[in-house]
């Protein structure tokens, strides 16, 4: 009966405007505008997600704007991120946009905002400048890039 | 596009929008042009084509369908055209519906009338 | 005294019918069960209704079970009510347990209430 498992799914065409608690594992295709915590958190390529993700895993594929502080994120080559991403381990797909804050090794007591722009690939992407700019705390970045 | 039964679902569609788990949801979902299967705790709108709330599901608030299937636990406003509650459901509040089947077992409080206009 | 007609005069009936040419003004109260075809402006009291489709109650009728598959306006009270598709109720329903087959006309308020039937 539960072979989907505890999987939320937001297919495409849906919207969801509000909150989201204790999903474990969650796939958003449609437009989602919410606060969530979670374990695993897809955006598919034609999802648009607004709002923030606390989550371990997030494969982000499609649009994301808000606050993200994950364990794990991986962003596609449709990604298109803005706004601030907090991630212990990042990957980026070649195509992948990511305007947006982006701190390593984030904790909850460095959760001002550190310039340090850890990009692993090499990408034409324009760079995390816009949002970068304003409210860079000047203090040296703890792992140099 | 008639309901179909969640079990008929066999695979994932991207289309429909599934609400499963012990996740809990509050706010406004519609489910675009396809159908919305919950099973979890939701505490809202709804606004989708199909509705299908699971037997462990409580669903709070306003729901409008087109079709609607309660296996679980639903309170609130219901405005739909055709409803089917089954043996496990349980449905309290404000029902309009048009065609209606209900199966033994279920639990109805509340009222249930017509949607004269069907302006939705 | 209620112009009941029995239908088959061959074979006895183990309930009472009412035909549906009958039209009654008044209360029924019976302790078998109860097919009710014709036209009824008052209460019922019975243990086990049918409602038949060309029968119209306005009033309320309480039973332990009913089955309508015709009009009625009024309240039930029953332990357990089915409404088949070609049912028409509108009005009060109190009762344990509920089936509506697809079709049926419903306009009703329900509550759940044990009924204690005499």
């Amino acid at each position: 009966m539960d072979k989907l498992g505890s999987k939320t799914i937001i297919g495409a065409g849906s919207t969801f405007i509000g909150k989201i608690a204790k999903a474990r594992v969650i796939e958003v295709h449609g437009k989602v505008n919410a606060d969530l915590t979670a374990e695993k958190v897809t955006i598919g390529e034609d999802g648009h997600f607004d709002g923030s993700i606390c989550a371990e895993l997030v494969v982000v594929s499609g649009h994301y704007k808000g606050k993200m502080q994950a364990g794990s994120v991986w962003a596609t080559a449709t990604a298109s991120i803005s706004g601030k991403l907090h991630y212990k381990t990042l990957q980026m797909d070649r195509g992948a946009a990511l305007n947006c804050h982006i701190v390593h090794n984030w904790t909850a007591k460095d959760a001002s905002p550190t310039q340090n722009g850890n990009e692993d690939e090499d990408l034409s992407l324009p760079k995390a400048s816009a949002t970068a700019k304003n409210g860079a705390v000047p203090s040296p970045p703890e792992e140099g890039a | 596009m008639s309901a179909k039964t969640y079990e008929q679902t066999t695979s994932l569609h991207e289309d429909t929008t599934y609400v499963i788990g012990d996740v809990i949801m509050e706010g406004s979902l519609n489910g675009g042009d396809h159908p919305v299967v919950i099973d979890c705790q939701f505490n809202g709108d709804i606004t989708a084509i199909d509705v299908i709330i699971r037997e462990q599901a409580k669903v709070t608030g306003a729901v409008k369908a087109k079709t609607a299937v309660i296996n679980g636990h639903f309170n609130g406003n219901l405005v739909c055209e055709s409803l089917n509650v089954t043996a496990t459901g349980i449905v309290e509040g404000e029902v309009q519906a048009n065609a209606l089947s209900i199966d033994l077992g279920a639990e109805l409080i509340g009222s249930i009338s017509r949607v004269n206009a069907k302006s939705k | 005294m209620f112009g009941r007609n029995s239908i088959t005069p061959a074979a006895p009936l183990s309930h009472s019918q009412i035909n549906e040419d009958v039209r009654i003004t008044g209360a029924i109260t019976v302790s078998e069960p109860l097919v009710m075809a014709g036209q009824l402006d008052g209460d019922i009291k019975a243990d086990n209704l049918h409602i038949l489709s060309t029968a119209i109650i306005i009033g309320d009728v309480t039973a332990q079970s009913v089955t309508v598959d015709g009009r009625v306006i009024g309240s039930i009270a029953a332990d357990k009510v089915y409404l088949s598709t070609t049912a028409h109720f509108e009005g009060q329903l109190n009762c344990q347990g509920i089936a509506i087959d697809n079709g049926a006309y419903v306009d009703a308020k329900f509550t759940k209430e044990l009924v204690t039937n005499g």
